[in-house]
């Protein structure tokens, strides 16, 4: 089974001599992120594609009422889904046995982007009870992974977040048990409340000495890089996703094993990480401004240029 | 709701240690001679965990058939036995529960990186934790289990895997949560190697101001080099028990 | 209604199509000839299709098995499977806009034919023939509209779901042909006359994107 990407020593020794010189094959600087490119659906809601360098994403939100869990009678149920096609990358084969490093991958790609987005509170549950106990929103938020060039998770999260921000729930009206919903033409399709744009941000570690060196000595001089491409990602030691909003807060911090890096490192990558925060969450917010505008329709606008003048 | 008061104003925890306290911690090496090849018990406040190796071996039980072994280095199976009855919540955990698949991914990683690889070409090294009872700091109890159980194995490791929580009560860090306050507070694990101030593992699923973490890594670090000294401890009473004995 | 295809739009398959008409939106990848992951897999006299069609939303369900087996039936007729025996051509399908409402297959159906058309070009598998699908429905009035939307769908008597083969930029012979609710003889016939037009027209589109991409490849021979 010739499943792996494999990378032959000339290629991965000529990949770690340039990064020991701080260049990237692509001419990026060590901590420089690809040109992220958004693009949201005109025609319907909760669509978008990303993508970053190569790399690319796409996430549909879908909505409807079921039962709540009966441990959460006030709480709407919120499902992110990360099955890895065999579409992006002939190595992440559906089904594959457990134990091989690629469905450990896909686990860990899975509960990253689970923990970033749902456990943080992204998205507020309870304002999707609709009745207590009987009828909640279940929104539902189905990822498909296009094109592999490293760095699953840090566009994963975008385009969920994204994706979350463009979609609007039908508006409805609450008559006794009834819920009765309306047609997008009888009335505006409401968004639904998110609370915090968590972003992820992984960071690939390598080493320039040998193990011993990393391990016991104090030159604390291991490499770190931003958004790894695939061939990055496959020669890395290590990585540390780092998930932050545009609050400063720290959602999630995982670092599972690999290079022992030094907690001084750790900190700078962390502040590097909120520097670069604020831009995306800017560009996000734009695309979806820029797509809420042109979605208005010639009607409603007349009526605001009305609402206007009055004041 | 009445909530607990988890840090009272004169500085007190709700078990009574102070903010820069760890729980009592307890360990043991070679508890089961004649199971596994080593072994470990570690207690961290009411947080028990046993921990069993088996290894270097040329075929590892747990290893799912056609994985083949690894020329640069062992190949790791770790098993987590998570019984109903060990959190205060008696439930049954369904047989793929992603946050335990999650950890085990994250311990074998860890000790990939401490296990000396290049004397264990083509082996497998078999792993078996089981919670006895939980209370707070499932990862680092882990951590800490594996390094004893891999010690008294005889695997050679570059240098001990320490871990330790650390959680933010306001403004204060918290060392070594219990469970009571892990379900309130954000917390970080913190896994740290031998003496240095450098990370193996660092695992935080909640909401921390960023500009606190500084302050709570540095009292984690402080926590893993406490720990470090009582496994030492312990490692070279067991070492001398054994000594006496031949 | 426009027809966008986006050719080779992948980089770590061996070929792959996006195929858009109207809100319907489909990515299909093809990659192969491999070596088979499952020994059974192993067909002694001729390779394996790996069919795997993924829904926009949701886990995939029985509806995308019949998607799988309708692709599945159609595609030995048109690639030379036994130059490749003993290996597997894995074939991904990943549908982006649905355009239709659950209990259709018909628009998504076709969009997954024409995107693994360009894909299997892409991916240089060896074909016996082009092909290309499109879909026509009847309304009450018995009127015939191709390409029809979701709207139409639902006001429709029947609908179909027809194949060509294409030789020498001709329509050749029917490969597969689906129609789901009621219609005469004489109906059918009128729409396999109508489907063959369509696609005629439709496919010196495809032809020409495909050659403009060929082309695009072989920049360095000019």
């Amino acid at each position: 089974m010739v499943r792996d990407y494999d990378i032959s020593n000339n290629e991965k020794q000529f990949v770690l001599a340039a990064l020991e010189q701080n260049i990237r094959l692509d001419g990026r600087k060590l901590l420089q992120m690809r040109d992220v490119h958004i693009s949201v659906s005109r025609d319907e809601y909760g669509y978008a594609e990303v993508s970053l360098g190569k790399t690319k994403v796409a996430c549909r939100v879908t909505a409807e009422i079921t039962k709540p869990y009966e441990d959460r009678p006030f709480d709407g149920i919120f499902q992110i889904s990360t099955d890895i096609s065999p579409i992006c990358s002939p190595f992440f084969e559906s089904g594959l046995t457990t134990g091989s490093k690629q469905s450990n991958d896909e686990i860990l790609i899975s509960r990253l982007i689970e923990k970033a987005v749902r456990r943080s509170g992204a998205l507020d549950l309870e304002s999707l009870c609709i009745i207590a106990g009987s009828k909640c929103w279940a929104v539902r938020a189905d990822l498909q992974f296009l094109n592999y060039d490293g760095n699953f998770i840090d566009i994963s999260s975008i385009a969920v977040m994204v994706a979350l921000l463009h979609f609007r729930k039908p508006d409805m009206e609450i008559d006794g048990n009834n819920v009765i919903l309306f047609d997008e033409d009888q009335r505006n399709p409401v968004p639904l409340s998110i609370l915090h744009i968590p972003l992820c941000f992984t960071f690939q570690f390598y080493n320039p000495n040998d193990d011993e060196e990393n391990i016991k000595g104090n030159l604390n001089n291991e490499l770190i890089l931003l958004d790894a491409n695939l061939l990055e990602e496959r020669l890395s030691l290590g990585s540390m996703t780092l998930t932050i909003n545009k609050n400063k807060e720290l959602c999630q911090m995982v670092k599972c094993g690999g290079l022992n890096i030094d907690a001084s490192m750790i900190m700078n990558c962390c502040q590097h990480a909120s520097n670069l925060v604020d831009d995306l969450t800017r560009k996000i917010n734009d695309v979806i401004k820029k797509d809420s505008e042109l979605r208005k329709n010639p009607v409603e606008k007349e009526l605001q240029v009305v609402n206007q003048r009055e004041t | 709701m009445s909530r607990l008061e988890l840090y009272s104003p004169e500085g007190l925890r709700v078990d009574g240690r102070r903010w820069n306290e760890l729980r009592r911690f307890e360990c043991q090496i070679n508890t089961h001679p004649n199971a596994a090849d080593g072994s470990s018990y570690v207690q961290q406040g009411n947080s028990k965990v046993l921990c069993l190796v088996k290894g270097p071996m040329e075929h590892g039980a747990n290893l799912a058939a056609g994985t083949k072994l690894d020329p640069n280095g062992p190949v790791l199976s770790l098993n987590i036995n998570y019984p109903p009855f060990a959190s205060n919540e008696r439930k049954k955990r369904p047989k793929n529960d992603r946050r335990l698949q999650e950890i085990s991914i994250i311990l074998k990683r860890c000790f990939m990186k401490t296990i000396v690889l290049k004397n264990y070409s083509r082996t497998a090294i078999d792993i078996n934790l089981t919670v006895l009872a939980m209370d707070g700091g499932l990862l680092a109890c882990f951590c800490n289990a594996i390094t004893l159980a891999l010690i008294d194995a005889g695997i050679s490791l570059y240098d001990y895997v320490s871990a330790v929580s650390v959680g933010l009560y306001d403004q204060t860090p918290l060392l070594d949560m219990n469970a009571l306050e892990e379900n309130d507070l954000s917390f970080v694990t913190i896994g740290v190697v031998g003496d240095s101030d450098k990370l193996n593992l660092t695992l935080c699923e909640d909401k921390l101001p960023l500009d606190k973490l500084e302050r709570l890594i540095s009292l984690g670090i402080e926590g893993c080099h406490r720990l470090k000294e009582l496994m030492d401890l312990q490692v070279r009473v067991a070492g001398g028990q054994l000594q006496e004995r031949q | 209604m426009s027809i966008i295809v986006d050719n080779d739009p992948l980089d770590q398959v061996d070929g792959s199509a996006s195929f858009e008409f109207g809100a319907t939106k489909v990515m299909s990848s093809v990659t192969g000839p491999i070596e088979s992951a499952r020994p059974r897999n192993e067909l002694p006299t001729k390779a394996y299709l790996d069919i795997n069609i993924r829904p926009s939303s949701g886990v995939p369900s029985t509806r995308e098995t019949l998607l799988e087996h309708k692709l599945g039936q159609l595609l030995p007729a048109v690639i030379n499977l036994d130059q490749y025996p003993r290996q597997t051509i894995q074939i991904a399908v990943q549908v982006l806009k649905n355009g239709e409402p659950k209990d259709y297959t018909a628009r998504q159906l076709v969009a997954i034919i024409n995107s693994v058309f360009v894909a299997l070009i892409n991916s240089g598998i060896s074909l016996k023939s082009s092909f290309m699908a499109t879909c026509c429905s009847i309304n009450t009035k018995g009127e015939i509209k191709t390409s029809p939307t979701s709207s139409d769908l639902a006001n429709s008597v029947s609908h179909f779901v027809v194949v060509y083969s294409i030789k020498d930029q001709q329509v050749d012979n029917l490969l597969f042909c689906d129609g789901l609710g009621t219609f005469k003889q004489k109906q059918l016939f009128d729409v396999l006359d109508h489907a063959a037009s369509e696609i005629h027209l439709s496919f010196q589109h495809i032809r020409q994107v495909i050659s403009s991409h060929v082309s695009h490849n072989y920049i360095w021979k000019a």
